[in-house]
């Protein structure tokens, strides 16, 4: 077994001797939120006894199970499974759409309560948030992270009507793998004394280890976390690269990230938009229309927040849903959108013979992003005369005035089928306006 | 067994206090109907458990009797029986 000179604890790590570094972390998972939003709203209590899921619109081809409430889990129902195939598990299932704004209601009102015991609140998507009580214990006469989290418990199924899962740790991972250890509306505490109990967990538990991962890691015998936590780093990053790294610390419990404020947000590091149009692209004019609305959204976004990229990766899924993933640099940075289509259309004829594999999906993410203003690598062979720059500002300025639909490239008008028509996305004009 | 009940939104007046409080006066009703709210005795965020949703809860007394109006967002309703 494998003893760090610069961690004692590895050999013992997972006894009672180990990391506690008097945080107190916690991790709120609202349990199977859409479904549970969509029985509590509805006022029919009948329904938490029901089969109940959440599911996308099949009309535009996004149907699939969203969320899905405890009874549908009895029937082996799964997140993003189709329609026809999680009918088949339960033919009385009850299907409802989905109404993000009513989910995002709900999920500000949790925040809300969150927030009266810490100003440290770090949602992790709609439905998750970290909160760090390290320096709030004994403000309101509650000193223990069990107590505090029952009381959000109680709070939050009291106000709300929905439950909540409470991951109670010394470190973010460990607070998330707390809130999944139990549920529905439980609350786990994960000390030193508990880390036997994390040592037998399957390493997929861990955050961030997905399915390759895992795959990879049981290939060389490691199942559980315990098991990743005791290897050699050189062997875990020979193995899984420095990625390995990280979730080799988590899974030692090592994570010393900051849970954030609430509202402040972390450094953008990529800005991406994906669409799944209403039928498989075929063709490359059509693949042309779509790329251009989209890196017509990546590109806005980009400029709102002041970033230029010097790459972009794509994202490509079939219509036998197997995804892949292509990237290039771009030589300069940029926040064009003309730019982002020429070199989107470029990869996407390098990656993918539309005739031979059909995609349901597409994706372009700007990446390598720096700062729009101050010093910037120019490009030999490109030439810019700042004209790109000045016809960009004026679409924004005419768009944030008028509205979105006002101003578009003359591709969209070819579009007679809505291919192109990205429902999402330009939100950002929605929100200045 | 218990009633069913179900979501109604009504028409509310309503005051506000020095302190930024909305405190409900009178429920207009959907036939018209005008009941003067006697008395809250709590006020108090809560959820909806006989017809969904959730929002600030009034406990109220009208005519003699205690019932709660919800304020969710800018709207009020009653828990309607049906």
């Amino acid at each position: 077994m494998y003893k760090s000179p610069e961690n004692p604890l590895v050999s013992e790590i997972y006894n009672n001797s180990g990391i506690n570094n008097g945080r107190v972390v916690l991790h709120a998972d609202l349990n199977n939120f859409f479904a549970s939003v969509e029985c509590s709203n509805s006022g029919d209590m009948s329904l938490w006894k029901k089969p109940v899921a959440v599911c996308g619109d099949s009309k535009s081809r996004h149907g699939i199970i969203l969320a899905k409430n405890e009874v549908a889990k009895k029937y082996g129902i799964k997140t993003a499974e189709t329609i026809n195939e999680a009918k088949k598990k339960c033919p009385k299932l009850i299907l409802l759409p989905a109404h993000y704004e009513l989910y995002m209601r709900y999920a500000n009102a949790a925040r809300q309560i969150y927030l009266r015991y810490t100003d440290r609140v770090e949602p992790f998507g709609m439905d998750e948030a970290w909160l760090e009580l390290t320096g709030c214990r004994g403000v309101y006469g509650i000193d223990d992270g069990r107590r505090i989290a029952d009381e959000i418990r109680k709070t939050v199924k009291e106000e709300l009507g929905i439950t909540v899962s409470v991951g109670v740790s010394d470190n973010k991972v460990f607070a998330k793998l707390g809130s999944d250890y139990k549920k529905p509306d439980a609350t786990t505490v994960f000390s030193p004394s508990e880390y036997p109990v994390i040592r037998e967990l399957p390493v997929s538990e861990i955050l961030y280890a997905g399915k390759s991962t895992c795959a990879k890691l049981k290939s060389f015998g490691i199942t559980k976390i315990g098991e990743l936590a005791k290897k050699d780093p050189c062997f875990v990053k020979g193995i899984l690269g420095k990625n390995g790294i990280m979730l080799q610390s988590f899974c030692r419990g090592e994570d010393t990230s900051k849970v954030a404020f609430f509202g402040e947000s972390p450094e953008a590091k990529s800005v991406g938009n994906s669409t799944t149009p209403p039928k498989d692209i075929t063709g490359f004019f059509d693949a042309k229309l779509i790329l251009s609305s989209l890196c017509d959204i990546v590109c806005t976004r980009l400029r709102e927040e002041n970033l230029k990229c010097r790459a972009i990766r794509m994202h490509f899924r079939d219509t036998e849903l197997h995804s892949f993933e292509r990237q290039v640099q771009l030589g300069f940075s940029t926040s064009s959108s003309k730019d982002l289509l020429a070199f989107s259309c470029r990869l996407l004829a390098q990656s993918v013979d539309l005739s031979k594999t059909p995609l349901r999906s597409i994706g372009v993410c700007a990446i390598q992003l720096c700062p729009a203003k101050g010093e910037a690598q120019m490009s030999l062979f490109e030439e810019n005369d700042g004209k790109k720059d000045v016809i960009d500002k004026t679409v924004d300025s005419v768009r944030r005035r008028f509205g979105v639909e006002k101003i578009s490239n003359a591709l969209s008008l070819c579009d007679k089928e809505g291919i192109s028509h990205l429902s999402r996305g330009y939100e950002v004009f929605t929100n200045l306006r | 067994m218990e009633q069913r009940r179900k979501k109604q939104y009504v028409s509310v007046t309503a005051r506000f206090d020095t302190a930024g409080n909305i405190i409900p006066v009178k429920v207009l009703w959907e036939d018209g109907r005008r009941f003067d709210i006697d008395k809250i005795t709590d006020v108090r965020p809560c959820a909806s458990l006989k017809c969904g949703g959730f929002g600030m809860r009034y406990t109220c007394r009208i005519l003699g009797k205690e019932t709660y109006i919800f304020r969710e967002a800018d709207r009020w309703y009653v828990e309607k029986i049906v």
